[in-house]
């Protein structure tokens, strides 16, 4: 038996090594098109014996995704390994004409990449994002975009979507994908919007205090502040200075419970949205009198229905855009026996869908001060 | 007939539960889900529980019929069913169905890890390695060193199960929606297509004389299907809530891009581990499908299970090597699985009914 297990041993090194300082470790990849060729930019990182990391952008252009990886190889003399991609940006253009998901097709196709890369939009072509040197405190660009969209996805308005989120979305009839978009603003990199789509089209975008709405909406992470517009005349009773005109107050999302629900199919789709926030507030333009118990209903009823309104804006927008992130497709789809919905039947519904929405706002905290 | 082995050679019966149950889990269990939601849609997970109620009843009229009569074991009861020129060629497909239940899982293993971790490995390679791993531990341990295994496999890899709590966090239940829409052929189509995962529980027919307490073997048998039915339901219903339907669609290993989403702190892509992590659930199968195949044809031939080990293994080898493409390989799985069924799921029944009718015609020849 012992050559046995002697031939095991050997035959276990059959697998190529990799050793660390000859690798070359992409972070992120950007891609553009230029007319029927792809760009792709790609950060780099290498690990030296003496000094520390160090990260560059390498950029080739071919017709296929692959074909770019093939010509980056021809351009460094380290192995490139694809494990440890953070971000993949796409140019604006590319985005908008050619759609991307041929290209997230090849990276799920690929053993090697995670499931949690997050994807972005980028403007005005990917390639600037990649290539931006302003990273903070981080080794490079791509784990700099990495916590960025993270941190924000965690506690702010921004959506993101991983590669797995991406695809299922696409798939998923009746619910489109959203994605980060990202601009340059004093050359470095930054999220101000969110990209909307159409299966896998760029179509439009939306400012982060929109997206806060498709996101107490569609998930389930905390959506952070909010600053509402309410008229005077809403919240008359509780202002001490009766000249202003508009109030701006600030509230920071607790907990929200939603609910979606198709009351009825003919003659149009029919959905009741019921989203019940629990918030606090943070700022007030206004000085107010004290917000008691007896008092905070007017308030409430006002943040109430100014964000009703904010919701069926956005909702329109959303409808001219031909854009369902928020799911009402999948809901549709799902709530409906022996149906088997079409993208194309259900953008045609969408267009004419009825949308209720039922807010109810209650404030729980008002900060250390009534 | 064949001999009643010494208790030397014989098991306690708890460890029935970890040789069923290990042995119906196997490679089934990564990919199943697409394989049932293409036939049944969101109801996929009720197909499961029908298939494994329908499992339930196999195993015990599997155990009716082994306690029957005198024939404790699949081989001597064709034999005392069939005659004995028709009983050698039943037991032949029998020793048949087993090699290609083992070449599956092995084609079926090294496809996976050919594809998730070593691209330039090649499957020649792979398959001796495997092969070589069943022939030594059949060499030195038998049929003890088969229950041993199966047993301490069982506790290394259950945890496995505990990691489909981080992929829940994307799931969407809407998915599961509406339930039963599933019509009756579309439910029938997937309760045949769960067959391939649940495969296995059929070794109780040869592995039923060598167990010590003969009264508790048929208990433990249900227990072990129970909970490969409960495991197999569980990852269907969560891989229908975490993908989009047409995603699901086009997803090979849907268990295994399930857990691409598990990182932990010290290791970012798990399924590094969990493919290496997986050698340990297929071993089971592997050791006990070729224990079987060696016992039929110690029956058949008159030749030593030693010897056979070599011969099988090298037949096996040979085999395997002929694959090449997935296309094939899912084609000769497709293969194994719809023989697999009716010879587990139907035939027993059959078979049950047979030696009753042969009893009863020796009883009033007497």
């Amino acid at each position: 038996m012992k050559w046995l297990i002697v031939c095991m041993l050997l035959l276990s090194g059959c697998v190529q090594p990799r050793i660390l300082e000859r690798q070359g470790i992409i972070t992120a990849v950007g891609f553009d098109k230029k007319g029927k060729l792809y760009e792709g930019a790609s950060v780099m990182l290498s690990f030296q014996t003496t000094r520390s990391s160090l990260s560059e952008v390498i950029e080739a252009t071919n017709k296929t995704s692959k074909g770019v990886r093939q010509d980056l190889e021809a351009q460094t003399s380290h192995d490139l390994g694809s494990g440890q991609i953070r971000v993949i940006v796409y140019g604006k253009e590319l985005a908008e004409k050619d759609g991307i998901f041929t290209l997230t097709d090849t990276l799920q196709r690929d053993a090697n990449i995670g499931a949690l890369v997050y994807l972005a939009v980028g403007e005005p072509n990917a390639k600037e994002i990649v290539k931006s040197k302003k990273h903070e405190d981080t080794r490079d660009i791509g784990t700099y975009l990495y916590r960025l969209i993270e941190k924000n996805l965690r506690t702010e308005s921004l959506l993101a979507a991983t590669l797995h989120e991406f695809i299922h979305c696409y798939y998923d009839v009746g619910k489109d994908p959203i994605l980060p978009y990202l601009s340059v603003r004093n050359d470095k990199p930054i999220v101000e919007k969110m990209a909307l789509f159409r299966g896998d089209k760029f179509v439009g975008t939306v400012r982060l205090d929109e997206s806060f709405y498709i996101k107490i909406l569609a998930s389930q992470y905390k959506s952070g502040l909010k600053n509402i517009t309410v008229s005077r005349d809403d919240v008359a009773p509780l202002l001490i200075n009766k000249k202003t005109k508009k109030v701006n107050i600030v509230i920071n999302e607790i907990k929200t419970k939603r609910k979606i629900k198709l009351i009825s199919q003919e003659p149009v789709p029919h959905f009741r949205v019921t989203v019940k926030l629990q918030a606090e507030i943070l700022e007030m333009s206004e000085k107010m009198k004290p917000i008691m118990v007896t008092n905070v209903h007017i308030l409430e009823r006002a943040i109430e229905k100014q964000m009703k309104k904010e919701i069926e804006q956005l909702l329109n927008k959303l409808k001219a855009y031909k854009t369902d992130p928020i799911g009402f497709g999948q809901m549709y789809d799902h709530s409906v026996r022996a149906l088997q919905l079409t993208d194309k039947q259900w953008y045609k519904l969408y267009d004419n869908a009825k949308i209720d929405v039922d807010m109810q706002v209650s404030i729980l905290r008002t900060g250390t001060i009534d | 007939m064949m001999k009643t082995p010494n208790e030397r050679l014989s098991i306690n019966a708890y460890l029935v539960f970890f040789l069923i149950h290990t042995t119906q889990i196997g490679l089934g269990i990564v990919g199943v889900q697409r394989v049932i939601f293409v036939e049944a849609r969101q109801d996929a997970w009720i197909a499961v529980l029908l298939s494994g109620l329908w499992i339930h009843l196999a195993v015990f009229v599997i155990y009716k019929t082994l306690t029957l009569t005198e024939h404790d074991n699949i081989f001597s009861l064709h034999t005392f069913v069939y005659g004995r020129v028709f009983g050698w060629i039943a037991n032949a497909l029998v020793i048949a169905y087993f090699l290609m239940a083992y070449t599956s899982i092995l084609l079926g293993y090294v496809e996976m890890a050919i594809t998730w971790m070593y691209p330039d490995f090649p499957l020649w390679g792979a398959a001796l390695i495997l092969i070589v791993l069943t022939v030594y531990a059949l060499y030195g341990g038998g049929f003890r060193l088969v229950a041993g295994v199966s047993f301490l496999t069982f506790f290394m890899t259950i945890w496995i199960v505990t990691l489909v709590v981080q992929p829940l966090k994307y799931a969407e239940w809407i998915h599961l929606q509406p339930v039963f829409e599933a019509t009756p052929t579309q439910m029938a189509k997937g309760v045949l297509k769960t067959a391939y995962t649940m495969l296995g529980f059929e070794v109780l027919y040869v592995i039923y004389p060598f167990v010590k307490e003969k009264g508790r073997v048929h208990r433990y048998a249900q227990l072990g299907v129970m909970l490969t039915t409960f495991l197999v339901a569980t990852v269907t219903v969560i891989a229908i809530a975490f993908f989009s339907p047409k995603q699901l669609d086009v997803t090979i290993w849907a268990s295994l891009s399930m857990l691409k989403i598990v990182k932990l702190p010290f290791v970012e892509r798990f399924e590094y581990i969990l493919i290496p992590l997986w050698l340990l659930v297929i071993l089971p199968n592997l050791l006990m499908f070729m224990w079987a195949m060696t016992r039929g044809g110690k029956e058949l031939f008159r030749v030593k299970q030693k010897y056979l080990l070599f011969i099988f293994a090298f037949l096996l080898y040979v085999v395997a090597i002929m694959f090449e493409k997935r296309a094939t390989i899912n084609e000769f799985t497709d293969q194994v699985g719809y023989y697999g069924f009716w010879l587990s799921f139907v035939y027993p029944f059959i078979l049950y009914v047979f030696v009753r009718i042969k009893k009863w015609a020796k009883g009033s020849a007497k």
